[in-house]
């Protein structure tokens, strides 16, 4: 991401943070492991989908997105809701992955998602995002509300992490310490300020 | 099945510990009933159990699967429901507004929808006593409605750069505008600091600036000798052979409990509550539980919530200070010339770094560069969100699914929603103002994202058993020892965010049951 404030790290302020809210950062940023629900196939899949969803190439981000993914969907705590249309959440991943795949080999002789230029696997999101992809999955599975699912699941948690917050010039965290310079122009000193400034 | 801990009676049983569930706690303890609170979810401490992050808040939210469905399909969970002690309070914005007189009139005034059986007059004095208990911070001159303050607390100064926008923006278009009453403190109060602008109100508040009834009315509630279990799903009202309530079904670590009872209180929210009653039905109630007018469920309104967003030079940082602290009601009315009947309340309305790349990616469809460019302009975005009186509409609802069940073996609720003509023509009024409130300030407007907010109606209030599910004191016409008391009694949305409603129905009905009860009216 190009960024206003290259300077700026807002793991800085994290001696300012309560200890739970440290810790469970602290935890986000670990390496996570092999997967729990997805296969490893799957992940790796999932992993160059997010690239591109995100537009980002950082592998340790990539890592610790789609490691959310499938925590939460090993985790299976719930999903809130759901429209009437889909299928549980899992199912939705799992056969929404081969769907993908199905695309690719649809429109590129037989290639896979991962084996695609990177133009060309926009050329399948694209594809899915328009909700008429080649592929038989999508005969039974809406490929643009899986599209949006996906898309949303990887930015939640893509903007969740400190590195990204970082570029977007969120100071974060503020507890106990809180914000002091709310109004317009206010700056406190542990904030981002543009580069120049 | 026995009681959990011990096999006593309770005198009234509330099902859910949300925003009606504490203020009906507290005051019927007070009144010296044994009352029993039963909560789906867990007590929360909020020093050990919160953090200051989006993604791990989503647990204030209800888990358990719904269906969504209809030609709007509504976005639930953390959006508009609550789970654990607190429930919606927890994660609440915190503003305060009361309902105006039309809101309780709206087919005399406007011929659409259904007058409520009670008048503004009626809350008054118990809107009063809730901002007081709880210390309510707002303006000493409040513009709209029937009450212009003052509050008990003064207004929260300063506002956020969000909030500033939007003001200078009203002020150069000729638009009143004014600091938010919210039930966040800006000056000490009961061992309660103010607030510290971490802006976490959405996320649960840590200082417990923000009032929220997990840390107020409960503990009252308790010291006054109620009884609050949480992590207990009710499953089932159940009804004695006099066609009374007799007590509750409830399961707690996967084992079954009855908790007998003399009078049941369904505070579990617009979804849960009439789901409940549905999964109730019995012999004497085929339909469901007191569904003999056959409206449990009907009706289902949210509010229009529809989001702007726009660029501006400068930095806003939608992070910092309370979310929401600068509102106008100049739209709130019924205009003839415009098209459509009532209106709507536009607030400032902050965003942290979730919500706006999912709420903004997801509506676009943006992604890669195109989404790295909107996260890259975080800082300089202002966002104003819209809270639309949405009108009844008997085919919007939450029924039971036929396929689907829960781990309980219950059916899970459908819950269907489409917006009608005019909702449409409201959102689209309230949206240009916001775009040009906006751009007056200097802003670029940029995305509008389709959102709702807050849940009423689907078990409506009414003097006419025929057409609705409770009386006026929230008492169901069908068993006069059942009440429903939450959002879902509301007869119209209004325009304005619902708690000071709910909590005000609740304290009148917690006093008009122990009156009640004396006349053996129940």
């Amino acid at each position: 991401m190009q960024s206003f404030y290259p300077q700026f790290d807002m793991l800085q302020n994290s001696d300012h943070w309560d200890e739970y809210t440290a810790r469970l950062i602290r935890k986000r940023m670990i390496e996570p492991g092999k997967p729990r629900f997805l296969a490893e196939q799957e992940l790796e899949l999932l992993k160059k989908v997010c690239s591109r969803l995100l537009g980002e190439e950082n592998g340790d981000r990539l890592a610790q997105v789609v490691g959310h993914i499938d925590h939460k969907l090993a985790d299976n705590i719930g999903e809130g809701y759901r429209k009437a249309n889909l299928p549980e959440e899992r199912i939705l991943f799992r056969n929404g992955l081969t769907g993908i795949n199905e695309t690719a080999k649809g429109l590129f002789q037989g290639k896979e998602f991962p084996d695609l230029k990177p133009e060309e696997q926009d050329r399948v999101l694209t594809e899915m995002a328009g909700g008429q992809p080649p592929g038989a999955i999508w005969q039974g599975l809406p490929a643009k509300d899986f599209f949006k699912i996906l898309l949303r699941e990887a930015v939640e948690i893509y903007c969740s992490l400190p590195g990204v917050w970082s570029q977007m010039g969120y100071a974060g965290p503020a507890y106990p310490r809180g914000y002091v310079r709310i109004e317009l122009g206010g700056v406190d000193p542990w904030e981002a300020v543009r580069d120049g400034e | 099945m026995v009681s959990k801990q011990d096999n006593q009676p309770a005198d009234v049983c509330i099902v859910g510990a949300g925003a009606a569930g504490g203020v009906l706690a507290k005051k019927l303890a007070e009144a010296g009933f044994k009352v029993v609170v039963l909560e789906a979810g867990p007590h929360w401490d909020p020093q050990n159990d919160w953090t200051s992050d989006e993604l791990d808040m989503k647990k204030l939210g209800w888990r358990e699967l719904r269906l969504v469905d209809g030609k709007d399909p509504l976005r639930l969970g953390h959006n508009n429901s609550g789970f654990g002690v607190g429930g919606g309070t927890c994660h609440f914005t915190g503003v305060a507004l009361r309902f105006h007189e039309s809101d309780f009139e709206v087919k005399t005034r406007d011929g659409v929808a259904e007058d409520w059986p009670i008048k503004y007059k009626d809350l008054e004095p118990y809107y009063h006593q809730i901002e007081q208990e709880i210390a309510v911070s707002g303006p000493r001159d409040f513009p709209w409605g029937a009450f212009r303050g003052p509050y008990p607390q003064p207004e929260r100064n300063p506002v956020s750069a969000n909030a500033e926008v939007f003001m200078i923006g009203c002020e150069r278009l000729g638009i009143r505008s004014s600091v938010t009453p919210v039930a966040i403190l800006s000056a000490p109060y009961n061992d309660r600091p103010p607030c510290t602008n971490r802006g976490f109100c959405n996320q649960g508040c840590k200082p417990n600036a923000k009032f929220s009834t997990l840390i107020t009315y409960i503990p009252q509630a308790q010291r006054a000798g109620a009884k609050v279990l949480p992590n207990c799903m009710v499953t089932k009202v159940n009804l004695d052979n006099n066609g009374k309530v007799s007590g509750v079904t409830y399961v707690h670590d996967g084992q079954e409990y009855e908790q007998r009872t003399r009078v049941v209180i369904l505070s579990a929210f617009v979804i849960e509550t009439p789901r409940l009653l549905l999964n109730s039905a019995c012999p004497q109630f085929p339909n469901g539980l007191a569904n003999t007018s056959g409206m449990v469920g009907k009706n289902l309104m949210p509010h229009s919530s529809h989001d702007v967003y726009a660029y501006f030079d400068r930095e806003i940082r939608l992070y910092k200070g309370t979310p929401v602290l600068a509102s106008t009601q100049d739209f709130y009315e019924t205009e003839p010339g415009r098209g459509f009947v009532r209106g709507y309340t536009i607030h400032a309305h902050g965003s942290r770094p979730v919500a706006f790349g999912r709420a903004i990616a997801n509506q676009y469809l943006l992604w890669g560069k195109a989404l790295q460019d909107l996260l890259r302009d975080y800082n300089f975005y202002a966002r104003l969100t819209l809270v639309g009186e949405v009108l009844p509409n008997p085919n919007n609802q939450v029924a039971l699914d036929p396929n689907l069940k829960d781990r309980h073996g219950l059916p899970v609720p459908k819950v269907t929603f489409g917006y009608g003509d005019n909702d449409l023509k409201l959102i689209a009024h309230g949206v240009e103002k916001c775009k040009e409130i906006l751009a007056a300030a200097g802003g670029e407007p940029r995305y509008v994202v389709a959102d709702t907010a807050h849940l009423h109606g689907t078990c409506r209030m009414g003097n006419d058993p025929k057409t609705s599910v409770v009386n006026g004191f929230c008492q169901s016409h069908d068993i006069p020892n059942l009440f429903i008391c939450d959002a879902s009694v509301f007869v119209t949305s209004g325009g304005a965010n619902p708690t000071m409603t709910v909590m005000a129905l609740a304290a009148r009905t917690a006093d008009y049951i122990p009156k009640a009860m004396g006349r053996r009216e129940i």
